[in-house]
């Protein structure tokens, strides 16, 4: 009885995996999947326009809300304008190998470890949107512009920024070398008996 | 015994294989039953009319022309006059609007690791708006239309200041070309596109447009865009991993003067509604 039992259990199980296994041939080739390609993608997004006076950034995003989606859209279009016109990036790499034993007791050990940073501030005056599109699969697609004149603004900016951050910081270092300059003076200052008169 | 245990079995096998409904019927969209606003009386002034799905409000002869809206009350001239209301706050907006818009996005490596924020504010108004209303030129035979639940006013708002708007459309078959290229200043004015998805009421859908409007000039005065984008990636011998942390924030302040609206369309096919306005003066605070 228990062996009738084992066969029952395991022609079942047998029946459950090859039923629910997946109707696709086990013959048919692993084929490479098919790329997808969005016939109404924006011209501006694939031919960016080109005009040295302007700078231009795209942005797209696809939410269940259209005018979020919108929103989304432009906010990222001004990032990457923003990004064009100033970005600071910080990145570490360790990479580690060790190899450790001798013979069959070799032991090799590889760690990779990359951390990256990527950080955008800027002021935009001036940014608009020029043009705009939602496509089928309810994408919005942003095209933003910002004159070169207004770019250069942005620009100026930030490297006034940058030199106030520079004179802030020179100042630092000269306020700490009197300090330092005190210290050492009054280290050096001889006691001055108060009652040897 | 044994029938009963392939009977058990068998019946595993047809509830394991069986689909699953799908969530997209569960979550199909509701066909909303929005209508498009018929023939608005447009100027009953100058007895012009225009298609409902355009509402052209050039200034006339130097006055401006304002949309008010709200929903129904159960006694018609109470919502004529909220709706008259809702048109005074905006002849107040000409006067002087401040408002502010941050929005923040952070998208993570986990699947639900994603927050889109928008969070809007307008000053109040500080007018008192009752001499406003009495100042409008309205007709309530001619200046009324009740569509969907909801009910518009039009007005004709003699101001001090005018604007020098020419009339800028000349088809009225098709959809504005200012709703997918907005222009940037249109006579010389600062100018943008507010846009607002369908609400549960009409006018609720086109005063969201309008103030989007309000933001969209806004936002071009003046934003601090910051990124923050955070990669990280590690590759022992069996395991590895990867992830990335992306927080995008802008921020925008300003006072327009003279906010107004030049034209608003409704998409017949999404009900969404575009705003069309331009400011006097737009400066960031």
């Amino acid at each position: 009885v228990k062996k009738s039992w084992f066969l029952i259990v395991a022609v079942v199980a047998a029946v459950l995996a090859v039923g629910c296994a997946s109707s696709t041939p086990a013959a048919a080739p692993a084929a490479e999947p098919a790329p997808v390609v969005q016939d109404d993608v924006p011209d501006f997004v694939l031919n960016p326009p080109n005009n040295e006076d302007v700078i231009y950034g795209i942005g797209s995003a696809q939410l269940s809300n259209s005018q979020l989606a919108m929103r989304t859209a432009e906010a990222r279009a001004r990032r990457s304008l923003a990004q064009t016109l100033r970005v600071s990036v910080q990145g570490m790499l360790i990479d580690y190998t060790e190899s450790a034993g001798v013979g069959d007791d070799l032991t090799n050990t590889q760690f990779v470890q990359d951390v990256g940073r990527q950080l955008t501030d800027a002021n935009l005056i001036g940014s608009k949107v020029v043009k705009r599109q939602q496509t089928k699969d309810k994408t919005w697609w942003v095209l933003m512009a910002l004159s070169a004149k207004d770019a250069k603004n942005v620009v100026d900016s930030v490297i006034s920024e940058q030199q106030k951050a520079n004179a802030r910081y020179a100042e630092y270092k000269a306020n700490e070398a009197v300090n330092k300059m005190d210290q050492y003076l009054n280290q050096a200052k001889p006691e001055v008996d108060n009652n040897s008169n | 015994m044994v029938r009963n245990t392939v009977l058990f079995f068998l019946s595993l096998f047809l509830i394991a294989c069986s689909s699953t409904p799908s969530l997209t019927a569960i979550f199909q969209p509701q066909q909303t039953s929005v209508v498009t606003p018929a023939d608005i009386p447009v100027g009953g002034s100058d007895g012009t009319v225009v298609k409902g799905d355009f509402w052209d409000t050039t200034p006339l002869d130097g006055d401006l022309i304002i949309i008010g809206g709200a929903g129904q009350y159960m006694k018609r001239q109470d919502g004529i006059n909220a709706a008259l209301q809702d048109a005074a706050r905006k002849a107040a907006f000409y006067d002087s609007v401040g408002g502010s818009i941050q929005e923040t996005e952070r998208v993570g490596s986990g699947i639900f690791d994603y927050v889109n924020k928008v969070d809007t504010q307008l000053n109040p108004v500080e007018a008192d708006l009752l001499p406003i209303i009495e100042s409008f030129q309205f007709d309530p035979e001619q200046d009324v239309l009740e569509v969907d639940w909801s009910i518009f006013v039009r007005v004709r708002y003699p101001h001090s200041i005018p604007l020098a708007v020419k009339r800028i459309h000349v088809s009225r078959d098709a959809r504005p070309d200012w709703v997918l290229s907005p222009p940037g200043e249109i006579n010389g004015y600062p100018a943008a596109v507010g846009f607002a998805n369908p609400r549960e009421k009409v006018h609720n859908t086109y005063i969201a447009s309008y103030e989007g409007a309000i933001f969209a000039i806004i936002s071009t005065t003046g934003i601090q865009v910051r990124g923050d984008t955070s990669t990280y990636g590690d590759n022992q011998s069996i395991f590895s991993s990867f992830g990335m942390d992306e927080i995008g924030t802008s921020m925008s302040k300003g006072t327009l003067k003279g906010f107004y609206v030049l034209d608003t369309w409704l998409d017949p096919e999404t009900k969404g509604v575009y705003t069309l306005a331009i400011a006097r003066e737009a400066a960031a605070q």
